[in-house]
């Protein structure tokens, strides 16, 4: 008891100031004049007096330092005066602390930015969801392959929640929708989920207001379940939104439920509104039809479930289910995979994920290359302190408390760096966090504490890394050897090796830079024989509102109105937009049987699609308006694919095509250059087109009730996407919710890893060239001074002084070749990282790595050069008379 | 070997001599507490009067002794101690145990009859 009281009591001395002691100063002055009074009283002088009072109460300083140490806990006390020195010892070396805080701040916010995009994308489990370990997602593939996202029929999900039920509590089948609402301008559009019985059973999620639909509580189809979001922009946050009706395409639904706070589903897309399954499937048999294969699934494993067991029996029974198909030899024994929740850690990784990792991994070496600079920093800031350092030795400081007064140092800049960094990281990380995760990521409620952890865990780290270089180098034996100044040589190893790291890691970068930029470029300059990036596809939803018959009258005249629309270069209806798919339908041509396997997608189209769409003809001619008259002779234009298949080594121009098998003849009457049907630059790359036939809109209309009307913009079509919108929507009182996106949107999947790849490692690997030259930089300049007195002698002694500049640089181009050599192997080892995520270039093409080698070397001699030419200007009397 | 004049403060007695001193004394001040046990010693102890107050500190962060700001004799700020309760269990504790010590080392020395 007495124990604890007097170490609480000496925590309180140790923490609080030093009034305790000044209030002991007061006492022995008090001490003092008494003892000296009771002196004067027995007949001594004045000063007689006060030298026996001294002599009695004996050494004020001893009284002071024993006062002291009774008073405090020595250990913390000791801590606490190496810091006052480490801070003294950066306040004094001011512009090598900024420097060195500077460049700590970049290292560590880098990290810090990345890592915690990595966690929020791939760690962290989904908000408000119920025990997520146990929620899977369902996902499908052959035995040698990563499987796909499983996507089937009710039919077959049913028969596998059915044959599942010793593994797992339920399976729900659901689907991502866009539901337009409302008319003419107050028309909106939500994101919707159309959910199987058991979603919200499955998910485990406890509502905000209402009460959700679970299996055991079906609900009408006529009820919806809003968002927290929706309900506070939509709703106004009302208490009494339950039973308030929410029109959604044509249906006016009921409101029966309000999700909790910040819960926005669990896939990619932010979700606002959840309306069950019967109310959006189609076809109306969906029941029982198997043709609908549209449907994503998520289970809830029972408590204790064994993963690997349900994996085997939900495989068993999917096969079983679709026995009938594999012994056609389509689907070969596929197996189903019940995945994480998360849809990043799906088990196929997505090129945004990799891109992710790799640069995580970037974020970490730039850190690396930061705490190696800034290591460099200490020691030379240390070798000028060398003399103080070996004074402390001389004076019995211990090797042990000069090492921890170098590490509280590197603690002390790194913590500086790290409050930096996360300022850095709550403001540039929203920035990565966007480019990065999907919507959905931005929405989940997820305290900062974890950030902030990775912060403190990374500076941590850094300050280890930083102080323990220095701490050995400057605290080993020989180089405090009493009588001796610091020894230089040992610490200008270090140094070196530091450049050589630097080198060497700036050079992986460099290379996964320009593979980037060389994707990019390959990918963004392909031939596809439309121009994607100029156009805009404006289309509304006439079935979803019930009268599918308006389809095309309502898109003629949101097309007649964006033609008068300023910044409208062409604007053309057509039954689909290229590479969003389509459909197909058999042909027969006169002189050849259709070939088996192939059969062509068909777009029936405008004139003005040709020119809206940048087409480019190979031979014949496009459509005019006469080839839409009743009257006049059907015709066709085809693509090379087309050409390709169906008459091989023959010209294509005036053959027959029988749509549908009719006795009609269709004409070709032009050929049209590549025209992809899907969105796959790799298929493009590859020169793999799909056989197309464009028909007369008018003409062939009724092949196909889908409409688009796509807008050819006279500059970035992105600039004039909102104009769009609203002129297309100010068509009409009945124009339902009009959808308008880029054309080349479609290419984001392939496209946004790549520019995300390219815009991070161009950041990252500038500041890590950056921060290595700055590094050489600064070696060789100490370099160049501490070799003042020897150049000196030299240039005496005939040298040169272009001698002198070859003689310095060529210590650091030794460093510079040795990194750069180190660098491309770790280069060659390390872009495979990116394979799978770059196009139209190999991981290890060695133009690039040797374009990177030379940059990196290019560099690295022109930072040497800089401080080395300074040699040339070395005065030798000047450089004679330094000690 | 010369014979001892003035001995050293043997160790941890300098604790048991402070309480004693304030729990005959009442209250005192660190120069008055000093000056009663080298009287007490009459020569027989050279004490470094400035050791008093470590002691004095140690002492009042186990709670066996408090202190208060008041003014010395001759007018001047001082600091005054005074035994507690917990002070003066200490003190009989630690008198019992000096007498028994005493009373054993005595033992020891006396010569065997």
């Amino acid at each position: 008891m007495t124990r604890l009281r007097v170490l609480l009591a000496r925590l309180l001395g140790t923490l609080t100031g030093r009034r305790r002691e000044d209030e002991l100063r007061e006492e022995l002055e008090t001490h003092l004049e008494l003892l000296a009074d009771e002196h004067r009283r027995r007949g001594l002088s004045d000063a007689q007096a006060r030298l026996a009072a001294r002599r009695e109460l004996g050494g004020i300083a001893q009284t002071r330092e024993a006062f002291r140490d009774t008073r405090v806990l020595p250990a913390i006390d000791a801590l606490r005066q190496d810091l006052r020195f480490a801070w003294r010892a950066l306040i004094r070396d001011r512009s090598t602390t900024l420097a060195a805080i500077a460049l700590l701040t970049v290292g560590v916010s880098s990290a810090v930015v990345l890592v915690d995009a990595l966690d929020r994308l791939l760690l962290r489990p989904p908000s408000h969801v119920d025990d997520p370990a146990r929620v899977r997602r369902l996902y499908a593939g052959a035995p040698d392959e990563l499987p796909y996202r499983l996507m089937d029929s009710y039919v077959t999900l049913e028969r596998l929640a059915a044959g599942t039920r010793e593994d797992i509590e339920a399976i729900a089948p659901y689907f991502h929708e866009r539901i337009g609402s409302g008319h003419g301008r107050t028309a909106t559009r939500f994101d919707a989920i159309a959910f199987g019985a058991a979603y919200f059973d499955v998910l485990g999620i406890r509502p905000h207001l209402g009460v959700l639909p679970s299996a055991r509580r079906p609900v009408d189809e006529s009820a919806v379940v809003i968002s927290h979001a929706v309900w506070q922009e939509r709703f106004g946050g009302a208490p009494d939104v339950i039973g308030r009706p929410l029109r959604l395409g044509r249906r006016t639904h009921t409101v029966v439920a309000v999700g909790p706070r910040g819960f926005a589903g669990v896939d990619d897309e932010i979700v606002d509104v959840w309306v069950p399954l019967e109310a959006r499937i189609t076809p109306k048999d969906w029941r029982t039809n198997a043709d609908n294969t549209s449907l994503l699934a998520l289970a809830r494993l029972r408590p204790g479930a064994d993963l690997a067991r349900a994996n085997a029996h939900a495989s068993q029974v999917y096969q079983a289910v679709h026995r009938h198909r594999l012994e056609n030899g389509r689907r070969p024994s596929y197996r189903i995979v019940l995945g994480d929740l998360p849809p990043a850690q799906a088990p196929r990784r997505t090129p945004k994920g990799i891109v992710l990792v790799a640069a995580t991994g970037v974020g970490v070496l730039v850190l690396l290359m930061a705490c190696g600079n800034v290591g460099n920093l200490l020691i030379l800031s240390g070798l000028r302190r060398g003399a103080e350092l070996s004074m402390k030795a001389a004076l019995g400081a211990t090797r042990w408390r000069l090492a921890r007064e170098l590490v509280l140092q590197a603690l002390l800049l790194a913590m500086l760096a790290g409050a930096a960094a996360l300022a850095v990281a709550l403001t540039a990380g929203g920035l990565v966090r966007a480019l990065f995760l999907p919507a959905i990521a931005g929405t989940a409620v997820g305290a900062d504490a974890r950030l902030v952890g990775v912060t403190i865990a990374t500076c941590a780290g850094a300050a280890f890394i930083l102080g323990l270089a220095p701490a050995i180098s400057l605290t080993s034996a020989r180089t405090l050897a009493p009588g001796r100044t610091l020894r230089r040589r040992e610490s200008t190893v270090v140094l070196g090796g530091f450049v050589v790291l630097q080198v060497a890691l700036s050079v992986p970068l460099v290379v996964g830079t320009l593979l980037f930029v060389a994707s990019m470029r390959h990918a963004t300059h392909l031939d596809l024989g439309v121009e994607p990036s100029r156009v805009l596809v404006v289309r509304t939803n006439l079935a979803d509102d019930g009268r599918p018959d308006e389809q095309h009258a309502i898109h003629r005249r949101i097309q007649d109105r964006l033609r008068g629309t300023p910044g409208v270069a062409a604007v053309s209806l057509a039954q689909g937009a290229p590479l969003e798919g389509g459909y197909a339908i058999f042909f027969s041509v006169d002189d050849d049987p259709p070939r088996s396997g192939r059969v062509p997608f068909v777009n029936a189209v405008d004139p003005s699609f040709f020119e809206a769409l940048g087409l480019r003809l190979v031979t014949g001619r496009i459509f005019s308006d006469v080839d839409n008259r009743p009257t006049a002779e059907r015709v066709a234009v085809v693509n090379e694919a087309m050409a390709a298949v169906f008459w091989p080594g023959r010209p294509s121009l005036g053959r027959c095509l029988h749509v549908q098998g009719e006795r009609d003849c269709t004409r070709v009457v032009g050929v049209v250059a590549r025209l992809p049907f899907f969105a796959s630059l790799t298929a493009a790359n590859d020169g793999d087109f799909e056989p197309q036939v464009l028909l007369p809109l008018e003409r062939f209309g009724a092949l196909n009730p889908s409409r688009n009307v796509l807008v050819r913009t006279v500059g970035d079509p992105r600039a004039m996407l909102t104009t769009v919108q609203r002129e297309a929507q100010d068509t009409g009182n009945d124009v339902p919710y009009v959808d308008v996106h880029p054309l080349d949107e479609v290419f984001d999947w392939e496209l946004k890893p790549l520019r995300l790849g390219w815009s991070v490692f161009l950041a990252l690997s500038s500041v890590a060239l950056l921060i290595a030259v700055a590094g050489l930089v600064v070696v060789t300049a100490h370099g160049v001074t501490r070799r003042t007195r020897e150049m000196g002698i030299r240039l005496v002694l005939g040298a040169t002084r272009r001698d002198l500049v070859r003689l310095i640089a060529r210590r650091t181009l030794i460093a510079m070749a040795l990194g750069v050599a180190t660098g491309s192997a770790l280069a060659f080892l390390g872009v495979r990282l990116l394979q799978g995520v770059l196009f139209g270039v190999k991981p290890g093409d060695p133009r690039v790595l040797a374009a990177a080698a030379v940059a990196v070397f290019i560099a690295g001699s022109v930072a040497a050069y800089i401080p080395a030419r300074r040699t040339g200007r070395i005065d030798p009397s000047a450089a004679l008379r330094i000690d | 070997m010369s014979p001892p004049t003035a001995s050293e403060v043997p160790y941890g007695t300098l604790d048991l001599m402070v309480l004693k001193t304030l729990a005959s004394l009442g209250p005192q001040h660190g120069y008055g507490i000093a000056r009663r046990i080298e009287q007490v010693a009459e020569g027989a102890l050279a004490l470094n009067q400035g050791t008093i107050y470590p002691a004095l500190l140690r002492l009042e962060q186990k709670g066996w002794i408090a202190s208060e700001w008041g003014t010395s004799e001759n007018n001047r700020r001082a600091r005054f101690y005074s035994i507690t309760a917990a002070g003066r269990k200490q003190l009989d504790a630690e008198a019992r145990l000096w007498a028994r010590t005493v009373e054993m080392v005595n033992r020891l020395l006396e010569p065997e009859s």
